[in-house]
């Protein structure tokens, strides 16, 4: 596969601090890539350098297999969406567009081809004289991001580009960007703390904290065998028990026993973690037929239509996340009921 | 039952009448001033530019004659004083914008936490008067000031450039004049640039050159209209500094209203040109205005 974007061991320093920690990565052509975490950790730093508008304070950054370290941003092959747009007041849809066009001094009649098509493919078809403040919010992200793509990058950058939609707006931004992927084809690479957005639109993600890159992988990857607490707690919020493992049996301290799956290369009375996700948790008055079943007393009810959010309390002083999917058949708990939770053995990852 | 309905309407229709007199009442004081101060003296003399002077003595007449005057007495001398003085203002803008813009976008882009210290050095001297900065830049480019007696001692020329006391003298004094205050709308309207503008014009291919021209340029105009009202229209009715540094080549249309009032006697003619003054600022005002719009004038105000 053909690399567009590689980090070796990049770091980034502000003064002491440390944004960005020997990050190395590779983006193959046409990859849907996605640096995911809280804000803070370092992955708009990381998008900057790749952009060209922050440079490493050691490492190199590749584009296009071409070393672009010391590479200004006006002379890289990269275009950015930024967070908050950045499209010019001033001038209009066309001209908004067609800006990186006109300083590459391409010929009028092919640019105007261009942001037609461009217009085309957001769906915006005649708003070229339209101006910015016309625009509806999601018409600016289009646009946005449009007059990124008319450059032809090599690798198109965005910055939490959905960031300040309504949540509505959001997940049409996000059907829509895939669409617009598949049609260009272009190798994206994503900044978000949205773990809903990444796992939707990404071919692969990196999970970022504190500067470090703690996981690269498919979505599934990620989701389902997470390799840190962070990583399972960030993404899909697990619940986490931390004890110490003999024979498929984690020793939980006022808790009891968690059944495992069977894990042949961990030796006994390691300690370790294990993670499961609230929409496999079951909840109930009664339980029967699950590996694992605690007492528990909620403490916190979300009734959200489509599923009721729980916080139950276990024996061990801990507060576990319950997500059941809401059906008329089910009585909805109510603060300081008792309750049964269970799972089985198979939903219970051990995170190492 | 049916009086009471016309009482409550009647009542309704008087506490409407009643908000209506607040709601003017409070406008009372702002039209009181523009009255007083504007709009008064200027239909004073209004009024006097169609009266004729005759003996030293005011004849109310409605005549056209002082307008006409203005066209064609002394051979078109103050149709041309009026063409002289435009051109002029005109240079005073360009050149205080020109001192003022590289200043503001310094301040703006570079000054960091040192940003208002700067523009208050910048303002500061111009709290001294205005007059006394005429008399203080005299010293320094005048025959026998500054420049002329270094320049003489170290032996570069052998008798004093005469730099004062010409139209270019009055051009030079009014633009240094202006150029402090220019800073200050260039530089509101420089602050407001969002500065991921310049990053996405980069990102786009833009060079810093292109960059100013495409992005920063456009968007630092409203700032220019404002200080080209600033000065443009002050300048156009200028009298002091053509009085005190113009000599003989450096009168502007302000001098010869200064003169037809004090030395002339001959107030209608003045109040004629006076007025027609007024309206040509009135005109630029308004396209200025439009252009630039009321409220980015009024913020950077």
């Amino acid at each position: 596969m053909k690399i567009d974007v590689e980090l070796k061991n990049v770091t980034k320093k502000f003064g002491d601090t440390v944004a960005v920690d020997n990050i190395s990565f590779k983006v193959g052509k046409g990859e849907f890539f996605s640096l995911l975490g809280p804000s803070g950790c370092g992955k708009t730093t990381t998008l900057r350098m790749i952009a060209g508008f922050e440079k490493p304070t050691e490492g190199e950054v590749y584009v296009g297999e071409e070393l672009m370290t010391d590479v200004p941003p006006f002379k890289r092959p990269t275009n950015l969406v930024f967070q908050h747009l950045a499209l010019f007041p001033h001038l209009n849809v066309y001209d908004n567009i067609s800006f990186g066009l006109k300083i590459k001094k391409i010929p009028k009649n092919e640019i105007q081809k261009k942001v037609k098509e461009m217009l085309n493919l957001v769906r915006l078809s005649g708003y070229e004289k339209r101006k910015i403040k016309q625009l509806s919010g999601g018409e600016q992200q289009r646009i946005a991001i449009v007059r990124a793509l008319v450059n032809e990058p090599t690798v198109l950058l965005l910055d939490e580009p959905l960031g300040p939609l309504d949540l509505k707006l959001r997940e049409e931004m996000v059907v829509e960007l895939k669409r617009i992927k598949r049609e260009v084809g272009t190798t994206f690479i994503y900044v978000t703390h949205d773990q809903g957005e990444a796992l939707t639109m990404s071919d692969r993600i990196a999970v970022i904290k504190s500067g470090k890159t703690l996981q690269i992988g498919t979505p599934t990857e990620i989701y389902d065998r997470p390799k840190s607490e962070f990583v399972a707690d960030f993404i899909g919020r697990s619940n986490l028990f931390e004890g110490s493992y003999a024979d498929n049996v984690i020793e939980v301290d006022g808790l009891g026993r968690i059944i495992v799956e069977p894990e042949p290369h961990l030796s006994d009375k390691r300690s370790v973690v294990v993670g499961v996700k609230p929409e496999k948790i079951s909840i109930g008055r009664t339980l029967k037929g699950l590996d694992n079943i605690f007492d528990g007393e909620v403490k916190e009810t979300y009734y959200q239509g489509q599923v009721t959010t729980y916080r139950v309390l276990l024996e061990n002083d801990s507060l576990i996340t319950v997500v059941e999917l809401s059906s008329g058949a089910k009585d909805i708990f109510r603060f300081g009921e008792k309750v049964k939770v269970g799972w089985n053995k198979k939903d219970a990852k051990l995170i190492i | 039952m049916k009086d009471n309905t016309t009482i409550g309407e009647r009542e309704v229709s008087i506490f409407r009448k009643m908000k209506k007199l607040v709601y003017y009442l409070r406008l009372a004081p702002g039209v009181f001033w523009l009255v007083v101060f504007l709009v008064l003296p200027l239909s004073a003399m209004f009024i006097y530019s169609f009266w004729t002077m005759v003996n030293f003595e005011l004849i109310p007449t409605w005549t056209l004659q002082n307008y006409l005057d203005v066209f064609v007495r002394a051979e078109g001398l103050y149709l041309k004083l009026l063409f002289k003085s435009l051109g002029m203002a005109t240079a005073v803008t360009l050149g205080a914008i020109a001192l003022a813009y590289p200043a503001a976008y310094y301040i703006s882009t570079r000054g960091g936490k040192y940003k208002y210290v700067l523009l208050n050095l910048i303002m500061t001297p111009y709290l001294v008067s205005w007059v006394i900065t005429i008399f203080g830049w005299r010293m320094v480019i005048g025959y026998s000031g500054l420049v002329n007696t270094l320049l003489m001692s170290v032996g570069l020329i052998s008798e004093p450039m005469k730099m004062w006391g010409n139209w270019m003298t009055v051009i030079f004094v009014l633009i240094v004049s202006w150029t402090g205050w220019l800073v200050l709308p260039i530089f509101v309207s420089l602050e407001k640039i969002d500065r991921t503008l310049l990053e996405a014009g980069e990102d786009l291919g833009a060079s810093p050159s292109e960059n100013f021209r495409k992005i920063t340029l456009p968007l630092s105009m409203p700032g220019l209209l404002i200080a080209t009202f600033f000065v443009l229209i002050p300048t156009f009715g200028e009298f002091v500094a053509p009085i005190l540094a113009g000599g003989t080549t450096g009168a502007m249309i302000g001098t010869a209203i200064e003169s037809a009032f004090k030395r002339m006697h001959d107030w209608p003619f003045g109040s004629a040109m006076a007025f027609l003054l007024v309206i040509i600022a009135l005109i630029t005002s308004l396209v200025l205005i439009r252009k630039a719009g009321l409220r980015t004038l009024m913020e950077s105000l």
